[in-house]
């Protein structure tokens, strides 16, 4: 130490490692500050947009589950189907794309969503009786698509272990 | 009947030239079918493309959905009657709406119409339809072809 660093901790009356320690209290301030202003304001609004793609995608399933399961039990009608896949087919397509711009993660539930689609738009039996209340899908068609429907479901559930792993882009 | 827009693409936009509600696969089946889309609007306005060496741009956008039945039945008669060879370049299929339209038209209807011309599996008709354009021998002929079943 030089005698003008000497006569300056001497001239205030406090000792260098006083000084050290109150730099060192100091900088511990800041970055605490730094921490639970700008760390914590960013986590909380990363933690909120995950909750959001998490919650329309338990949305997305849920939506789907109801439209399968009125669809296993006859009841829907067959000239509304192409405008639900329709509204479906959107609500996934912008899902997915700022899934892409948000974070690193690439689902791929329109593919799934797609297959399902063409098997039940252009199955026979929706054709056949598109002009009734309703239509009945052939054990074939769906045995294929409790296969897809799994796939589907499948990707959901993963797609929620990569939102919650990911990180910003 | 179609719109021509600019001097080398006609177009047809479904939800304002043919129906915002399509239908199903065949005329018997629903109102606005594929098959009824394929011969009172899609056959002439290609064949005519096809005769001024011009594009056609078929807008899928804005109506309330499609079944995947009318897009192959309608895209299919196409390729059967005019070959993918004739129809894919000159050809433009707007969707952004829905996409996989698209992909599904151009990579799986136009290869699976094109193996069903090849083999002589002709596209079922369920009403009588009046004379349509086919590509035959190098040329284009009106005649019906296949007669309602």
């Amino acid at each position: 130490m030089d005698t003008t660093a000497v006569s300056v901790v001497h001239y205030s009356g406090l000792q260098l490692s006083n000084i050290i320690a109150i730099i060192n209290i100091l900088v511990t301030i800041g970055i605490a500050v730094w921490i639970s202003i700008f760390v914590n304001r960013n986590f909380t609004t990363l933690r909120a947009v995950k909750e959001y793609f998490i919650t329309e995608d338990q949305g997305i399933r849920d939506q789907y589950n109801i439209f399968l399961e009125t669809v296993y039990n006859n009841k829907f009608k067959p000239n509304e189907v192409q405008e639900w896949f329709k509204i479906m087919t959107i609500r996934i397509d912008v899902f997915e794309e700022f899934l892409k711009k948000e974070f690193k993660v690439h689902p791929k539930l329109l593919k799934h969503h797609n297959k399902i689609k063409v098997l039940i738009t252009g199955s026979e039996e929706l054709n056949a009786n598109y002009k009734s209340e309703t239509f009945a899908l052939l054990t074939e068609t769906r045995t294929e698509l409790h296969k897809i429907h799994k796939d589907f479901n499948s990707c959901q559930t993963k797609l929620v272990i990569d939102i919650n792993k990911a990180s910003r882009k | 009947m179609f719109r021509e827009m600019e001097s080398q693409v006609n177009k047809i936009k479904i939800k304002n030239d043919y129906n915002e509600y399509t239908g199903p696969r065949y005329c018997n089946q629903g109102a606005a079918s594929g098959e009824d889309f394929y011969h009172t609007m899609l056959n002439d306005a290609f064949s005519l493309v096809y005769r001024e060496g011009k594009m056609l741009e078929i807008d899928l956008d804005d109506t309330a959905g499609y079944l995947s039945s009318f897009l192959d039945e309608a895209f299919g008669n196409l390729i059967f009657d005019f070959t993918v060879e004739i129809v894919k370049p000159r050809i433009k299929i707007i969707s952004t709406q829905e996409p996989d339209w698209e992909a599904m038209i151009i990579n799986d209807v136009f290869q699976d119409w094109e193996n069903r011309r090849v083999s002589n599996n002709f596209p079922k008709k369920t009403e009588k339809h009046q004379e349509w354009f086919r590509y035959v021998n190098g040329q284009l002929t009106k005649n019906v072809w296949i007669q309602q079943q």
